[in-house]
């Protein structure tokens, strides 16, 4: 993939209401990376990741996208490089896995153009890429959440961009489902997407992320590798958890152990 | 989308046809076999021909017209505001058409009830605005707030229209059947202005179809697959207004054809809206014609207004809907 960075915030700012949640970020996101935000809850991270999709209007700063300000591009245009999953899924009942990919495709159709090859193509790709070509069929209501969870992400690859955004893709996921959602993510990325992720499991952050951005109270504290970043002190410094790290025995990566606190603290 | 389902919305078109051939066949005269075989190889000139091309025809070509107005009208409020219960009437929309009409009445009797039609779309219009106001600028982000908002909304024009027609006898003669919704009423006078806000109601909320499948999917979604969110939605409701407004000046408020409308759509057709919408609007104006006839012929010689039939059939609809989502959650 071409090196370099796709996708860079400068100077971001972002309120809600009269909270300022973005106190001036910057951050470059490598291309054909995969970094995981993280952070203490209302640090800012959701935001960061929808100001960087221009799903939340920023109040100063700019995000650049290949060089671009995000806000000049035309949504239409936007979609076929970006794409994004935002929180709270939201499916009208009775739609299948088939249908709901398929409408991934908007960016690239105009108003009564009918369905192409193309697009056909591009639907059965994308289920097959994020395995969910034998639920095609099937109704979404009818799918356990990680299921679910892989049919959006499927809708988001049908989309045809390359930068994919993801908002806590495993919340509300039992540990199976979310092993096998960042598993795939993984699988995507050395496909060549770059995957940015706001994930609250710092162990899964530390094993899955070729990047880690740490944020508190609205800046980015910290970034680089996990294994550099995630000591003891630093943990206790930001998540207020006193911990040992040891490295995992499987991947080498750091493994982070909680120690049991006092109730009365 | 992918594979919009048109056996659909052929059965919807021939359901429209046969409750159009029931309203032209049935009424205090009937027309028999041989009649219908005689207007069809004569033309005009019989009493029977009369009755048929000269009465009762123009008033199914309304009946449908309002009908598919208001069933696309409703499809249109739930997709935008993912209101499963959105309905013009139920977002004031009918409510705030009616109350134009009865303030602008004098203004129709001097221009002619070419202004009907255009009054009642700004009374649409306005209500629309108040509900959104009241709701919150988010514009139907939450439709428990956008339903409350309707309800005030609807009690407020209600209120004031009752107050004015009874401080004015008169005035209330001529609204009467506005606030109750009959095609009686109606002259042809309307249709030209009718068929005007009709089509472009209908064509705006046709060309949004694809961008509303991806609305319902929640704002963000729309709007991370390339949707100019707020565009859409005013274009929405823009069309609602169009349509809700047009039927509304030619009939009244006819109410729960909006609502129910788009539910039986949806159990016939799936979801996609480029089958949806259209599928609502042949299923409303079947049953907007289905409900005249039914008005026609219960008890004659009087009729029982369009609006009240729907009524009286739409709310046990509602009732059975309430009752299956009750008991799904």
């Amino acid at each position: 993939m071409n090196a370099g960075t796709r996708l860079r915030a400068e100077a971001l700012r972002a309120h809600h209401g009269a909270r300022e949640v973005l106190k001036g970020i910057d951050l470059a996101l490598p291309a054909g990376g995969f970094t995981v935000i993280v952070g203490p809850n209302a640090c800012g991270k959701s935001t960061l990741l929808r100001s960087l999709a221009r799903l939340h209007r920023p109040s100063g700063g700019t995000v650049l996208l290949d060089g671009l300000s995000i806000a000049r591009y035309r949504p239409r245009d936007r979609a076929r490089l970006l794409a994004v999953l935002p929180q709270g899924a939201e499916a009208p009942e009775g739609i299948t896995v088939v249908d709901l990919v398929a409408r991934g495709r908007h960016p690239h159709r105009s108003l009564f153009q009918p369905w192409t090859a193309a697009d056909q193509t591009a639907v059965e790709t994308a289920m097959v890429s994020a395995g969910v070509s034998l639920l095609a069929e099937r109704r979404l209501e009818s799918l356990s959440g990680g299921q679910r969870q892989k049919a959006w992400i499927a809708m988001a690859l049908a989309q045809g961009a390359d930068i994919l955004l993801l908002d806590e893709p495993t919340t509300f996921l039992d540990l199976a489902h979310q092993i096998d959602v960042l598993e795939l993510c993984v699988a995507l990325n050395r496909a060549g997407t770059t995957i940015v992720a706001v994930l609250h499991d710092l162990n899964q952050a530390a094993r899955y992320a070729s990047r880690l951005v740490v944020m508190r109270a609205g800046e980015i504290v910290a970034q680089g590798l996990p294994e550099d970043l995630l000591t003891p002190g630093f943990i206790d410094a930001i998540f207020h958890v006193p911990c040992i790290v040891m490295p995992d025995p499987l991947t080498g990566k750091p493994l982070i152990v909680p120690k049991p606190v006092p109730p009365s603290r | 989308m992918t594979r919009a389902p048109p056996l659909a919305i052929v059965f919807g078109a021939l359901l429209l046809l046969a409750a159009s051939l029931a309203a032209l066949t049935l009424g205090l005269r009937p027309i028999a076999a041989g009649e219908w075989l005689a207007i069809l190889r004569d033309g005009r000139g019989s009493e029977a021909a009369e009755i048929v091309l000269g009465l009762r025809l123009p008033r199914v070509l309304l009946g449908a017209m309002v009908g598919s107005a208001l069933g696309l009208a409703g499809a249109v409020v739930q997709m935008a505001t993912r209101n499963p219960l959105g309905d013009p009437g139920l977002l004031g929309i009918n409510a705030g058409a009616s109350l134009a009409l009865i303030l602008g009445s004098d203004l129709v009797g001097l221009a002619g009830p070419q202004a009907a039609t255009w009054l009642a779309a700004c009374g649409a219009a306005g209500a629309v605005l108040a509900v959104q106001a009241l709701a919150g600028a988010r514009g139907g982000a939450d439709p428990i707030r956008l339903t409350l908002a309707g309800v005030a909304v609807t009690a407020l024009c209600i209120g004031i229209g009752q107050a004015i027609a009874l401080a004015d006898p008169e005035r209330f003669d001529l609204v009467r059947n506005w606030r109750v919704g009959a095609l009686s009423g109606a002259a042809d006078a309307v249709l030209p202005s009718l068929t005007a806000a009709w089509l472009a109601g209908t064509l705006l909320a046709l060309a949004l179809a694809p961008r509303l499948d991806l609305l319902a999917l929640g704002d963000d979604r729309a709007a991370s697959l390339g949707v100019a969110v707020r565009p859409t939605r005013l274009g929405s409701l823009l069309a609602v207004v169009l349509l809700a407004g047009g039927a509304v000046a030619a009939a009244g408020p006819i109410a729960f054809i909006g609502l129910a409308a788009p539910h039986i759509a949806r159990r016939l057709g799936g979801i996609g809206a480029v089958a949806h919408l259209p599928l609502s609007g042949l299923i409303g104006a079947a049953l907007v014609v289905s409900a005249d006839t039914l008005g026609r012929i219960a008890t004659p010689p009087a009729e029982v207004p369009v609006g009240v039939v729907a009524g009286l059939l739409g709310a046990p609809i509602l009732i059975l809907l309430a009752r299956r989502r009750s008991a799904a959650a």
